[in-house]
């Protein structure tokens, strides 16, 4: 089974700066407070959104993994 | 001598993310980062938060050492590259060793541009760049009661708030040009900004040159500019600029021009070397042009696109695959805090010389400015870059509109009417 993410945004940490964005298109996307939200779980690959929570310059992009339960990151 | 699959110069933003995108697509290659400061990944963005108190100095650490080990990325801290011989694949560090590559990727970032002046290195001169330059400016700054910052942009706006989170009473700012960041906005725009410096208690001086630094036993005193004015200061920050150091790239063939010369997969000239972040000059071919960004997003994105064009490379095509670097990169920076806060964005190309028209939402006296640039491409109207002052709602769609080069033609009448709802743009 692929893995999956459960993505939670600190929206008082995020600054907009959309490297997760940038990374994964089809995960993140900035709302009208130019802060990231989630439009789809799993519109990348595991890898690609750990790659773009590894990227936030705030550390906001807090990932747990559904299997287990467990936060991965940060 | 030692020896790598992938070499890495700069273990910042790209450098980072560079490796871990290799070591996601290789899991055997070697893989080594060589950086000059003495520290793992850290947050240059979270800098300034770490100053004003508002987090932890490890919360602003991105990697712990375990990371590294268990990523299998050797961290080569605290030395510096200082020569590279293309044809023999090494690369010479400051501590007299030679490191072999396979790839080598250069993201060597910037350094503050230093004051030039008589005094700027006497005690109390603050850049904001690294680590340590925040535990300095924390901890001089604590009897400090007079600030002055010279030069206006994103690291002065920052020295502003920072000055004034640690509780320094007045804080003035001289710029040189005839408006407060003029070299990056409108003046309309820059209005807004220093009305929310001035709401929190910082004053701007414009047409002010540093002339030098007047000092009493090795500390600042005062900032005396060319037009004879002077002003006191027990604290001075400098945010001028940034520039990136090539001086060791000298001899070894690669093509330098504001940046390292690179095609959009962020080749460079000489086999199997690479650039990416601050340093680089790639070629865009979202704006068909070369192009220098020096911003965190646009650092990991091309570490990250790299990183795969790197391991497609040294696998022959079998991991990973070359990777155009096309995004178009936004920054934004928050100021002060609400009610009296400020945001500022810059989205894409900004140089209004590159834009065949501009357009303006909103005003000074709305609170909000948000300058639009366009251009024409094979006839298509395509919106290439954005000021946004005080008005982030407007940052997500415009984004996506230069990334996605929307025909904007029809809808020029409505993107200077302030209640045109910009989401309609990428509908």
């Amino acid at each position: 089974m692929t893995k999956k993410y459960k993505i939670t945004i600190d929206r008082n940490l995020c600054i907009g700066a959309a490297s997760c964005v940038a990374l994964a298109m089809k995960t993140f996307e900035l709302d009208s407070e130019n802060k990231a939200i989630i439009i789809d779980e799993a519109g990348d690959e595991a890898e690609t959104i750990k790659l773009a929570a590894e990227s936030c310059p705030t550390k906001a992009i807090i990932l747990e993994n559904i299997e287990t339960g467990e936060q991965e990151y940060p | 001598m030692k020896k790598v699959n992938f070499l890495i110069i700069g273990g910042s933003a790209a450098g980072t993310t560079a490796a871990d995108a290799i070591r996601n697509l290789l899991p055997e290659a070697s893989i080594a980062i060589v950086t000059d400061e003495d520290h793992e990944q850290y947050s240059r963005v979270l800098l300034p938060n770490y100053i004003r108190h508002q987090i932890t100095r490890e919360q602003m650490f991105l990697k712990k050492p375990e990371w590294y080990s268990e990523r299998k990325i050797e961290l080569i801290r605290g030395v510096k590259a200082v020569g590279l011989a293309s044809k023999s694949k090494r690369v010479k560090v400051s501590d007299g060793n030679e490191i072999e590559y396979g790839k080598l990727l250069i993201c060597v970032g910037g350094y503050v541009v230093p004051l030039n002046v008589p005094g700027a290195d006497a005690e109390g001169v603050f850049y904001m760049r690294t680590v340590e330059d925040g535990d300095e400016i924390i901890e001089k700054s604590k009897d400090a009661k007079k600030a002055v910052i010279i030069g206006g942009g994103f690291v002065g706006l920052e020295f502003s708030s920072c000055f004034k989170m640690n509780g320094i009473e007045e804080v003035t700012t001289l710029v040189r040009g005839d408006y407060y960041w003029s070299k990056k906005l409108d003046e309309e725009s820059s209005k807004v900004v220093v009305s929310t410096l001035s709401k929190n208690g910082v004053s701007v001086k414009t047409d002010e040159d540093a002339d030098h630094i007047e000092t009493k036993d090795g500390k600042v005193k005062a900032v005396v500019t060319k037009s004879g004015n002077r002003y006191e200061a027990d604290v001075i920050g400098v945010g001028i600029g940034i520039k990136s150091d090539f001086s060791w790239l000298a001899d070894s063939g690669i093509e330098i021009k504001a940046g390292i010369d690179t095609n959009e997969y962020l080749e460079t000239n000489l086999p199997d070397v690479y650039a990416a972040g601050d340093c680089a000059e790639f070629y865009d071919p979202v704006f068909e042009r070369k192009h220098l960004v020096g911003n965190w997003t646009n650092a990991t994105s091309q570490g990250s696109t790299v990183g795969k064009t790197m391991a497609h490379s040294a696998s022959s095509g079998q991991a990973g695959q070359r990777t155009k670097f096309e995004t178009a990169s936004s920054y934004s920076i928050n100021f002060f805090s609400p009610p009296e806060n400020g945001t500022c964005s810059f989205i894409g190309v900004t140089d209004e010389d590159f834009a065949d028209k501009i357009l303006v939402r909103g005003s000074f006296n709305e609170g909000k400015v948000t300058k639009i640039l366009i251009k024409k491409y094979n006839g298509i109207s395509r919106i290439v870059g954005a000021t946004v002052v005080n008005h982030p709602p407007d940052v997500g769609p415009i984004t996506m509109a230069v990334k996605n080069r929307v025909d904007i033609a029809s809808k020029l009448l409505d993107l200077e009417k302030p209640d045109f709802d910009l989401k309609l743009l990428v509908a």
